[in-house]
Formats: structure tokens, C-alpha cells, sequence
């Protein structure tokens, strides 16, 4: 259902169209396991979290109601509700590295080239964790999403000037943090 | 004024190089396709065993509502032939 609008597809959905929910699916999962990928670090709970995300969208489609934002705004709500239990979850319990991690690739490239991060990205992204979710949420937008400022406010619930202003004061935290870094290594 | 301005610029440069930096470290991944086709199959039985699920829920309601429907027709069968019987036997 290439064609088809997001509230068109939605509305059959929740009339219990198997195909277009399946369409739903095709057209966001990406999305979403880059947002839980990025948030959680891991592949193993990136895709066992995305896989939780469609599960209960699945079982709420019917009482979704559009209230003139993005459906992805949705998706997004329940994987930010999802990567906190877990969050909240994992500081519970002991973690163990797993050795077999599937390998990922970066979007455009070969899958055989493996995703291999320098120390500084490992670094960078480490301290992107350690920001309030919604700072996370706008990076991983504008970033990974390469999304407007506009599309990030109807996302996010922010108007566009919110977004810029959230965005710049992100930055300059970052920027903080990364410096402090570099101080305790010196 | 002039030692401000270079303070500024240093900044910006600093933001612009973060900036940069968060384009190499945030860029899109590609999940592993088994795994898209896996959860897509999973999604479309669990769809289909909701779906049954709900047709079946329908199936009980409907046959609930016949029964009490049909019992309630009975009972005023029966007190229609009682009371017709007591008006009979009730002497003119």
C-alpha cells in the first residue's frame, strides 16, 4: 500500500485489515529500532523491544485515536514507555555481555561491512544516553532521522521554536559534557 | 571586544565540530533482515489469533443473548398458559 496515507492505512487497520497493519509495519520498523537501537546500545534489546513496540500496537490499534500528530508519534510514545521499563528493569538486575551480538551495518552499506564505532563515537554516544530521554529523542530525530526542526515539533508535541531552542541548549550540554570527558582523561 | 568575539567563534567552532561529530556517531542502521521478517510473520499470526479470538468472543456474546432471549419467551409462555388456567377455573 505504497500510495496510501498513514490515516487511510490506519483506519483499516483498526478495523483488523491484516495487510494493512503489515503495511504500518513495513513502513516504520526501521525507524523504530533505530530509536531503541540508539537508546538502548545493544542489538539484542534493540530488536527484542522493537518487536514489543508492534506487539502492543498491534493490540491497541483499535482505540487509537488521531489527534492531528503523526502516527509515528504513537510508536515512538510506546517505545520511549518500553525503553523505560527496561531501563528501569536492567538497573535491577545484573548485566551480562553477550559475546554473539548480531553484527549490524549502517544504512546504504554493504551488509557484509560490519558497524564498527571509534573510541570517540563509542564515547559520544555514551554520553548521549546519559541525557534526559527527550534530549535523546530530538537527537536521534535530527540525526539519525535527518528530520526538520518542524517534524521533530509535531513528533515531540513542541512547537518549532521549542525544538531549535531544545536543540541548542542540547548541544551546549553535550559540548559540557564531552569537555569534562577530555579533562578527566588529561 | 575583540578578545569576546574570539571567545564566541571559539564556541561556534566547538558546536559546529560537535555537530559534526554527531553526524558520524547518529546515523541510520539497517536491523537485520531475518529479524524484520520474523517479527512481520509473528505479527500477521498474532494478528490472525486476535482476530479469531474476537470473531469467537462474538460467537459466545450472540449465542448468550439467543439463549436469554429464549428462555425469557419460555417463561412468558408459561405464566401466560398458568394465568390462562387460573382465569378458566375462576368461578363466574
Amino acid at each position: 500500500m505504497p500510495e496510501l496515507e498513514d490515516k487511510e492505512i490506519l483506519a483499516q487497520a483498526s478495523l483488523g485489515d491484516q495487510d494493512a497493519f503489515g503495511a504500518l509495519y513495513e513502513r516504520y520498523v526501521e525507524r523504530i529500532f533505530n530509536y531503541v537501537y540508539y537508546r538502548t546500545g545493544n542489538v539484542h534489546d534493540a530488536e527484542d523491544l522493537t518487536a514489543r513496540v508492534f506487539y502492543r500496537a498491534l493490540h491497541h490499534i483499535q482505540t487509537y485515536t488521531d489527534r492531528g500528530v503523526p502516527f509515528s508519534a504513537w510508536l515512538y510514545r510506546i517505545a520511549h514507555n518500553l525503553i523505560a521499563n527496561w531501563h528501569r528493569d536492567r538497573s535491577r538486575h545484573l548485566e551480562i555481555p553477550l559475546d554473539d551480538a548480531p553484527t549490524l551495518h549502517y544504512k546504504g552499506e554493504p551488509p557484509e561491512t560490519a558497524l564498527v564505532l571509534g573510541q570517540d563515537q563509542e564515547e559520544l554516544l555514551k554520553l548521549i544516553r546519559r541525557l534526559p530521554d527527550e534530549r535523546q529523542h530530538l537527537l536521534i530525530l535530527k540525526f539519525v532521522e535527518q528530520m526538520s526542526n518542524a517534524e521533530i515539533g509535531q513528533i515531540m508535541g513542541r512547537s518549532e521554536g521549542a525544538v531549535k531552542s531544545l536543540y541548542h541548549r542540547t548541544l551546549l550540554a553535550l559540548r559540557d559534557d564531552l569537555e569534562g570527558v577530555n579533562l578527566e582523561e588529561e | 571586544m575583540g578578545m569576546g568575539k574570539r571567545f564566541t567563534d571559539i564556541q561556534l567552532a566547538k558546536v559546529a565540530s560537535l555537530e559534526h561529530k554527531l553526524s558520524s556517531a547518529l546515523k541510520p542502521v539497517t536491523p537485520r533482515q531475518e529479524f524484520i521478517n520474523r517479527l512481520g510473520e509473528h505479527i500477521q499470526t498474532n494478528q490472525r489469533s486476535t482476530l479469531v479470538n474476537n470473531v469467537a468472543n462474538w460467537h459466545i456474546i450472540a449465542l448468550m443473548v439467543a439463549s436469554f432471549a429464549t428462555l425469557a419467551f419460555g417463561l412468558a409462555m408459561i405464566a401466560r398458559a398458568l394465568l390462562g388456567n387460573v382465569q378458566k377455573k375462576r368461578p363466574v
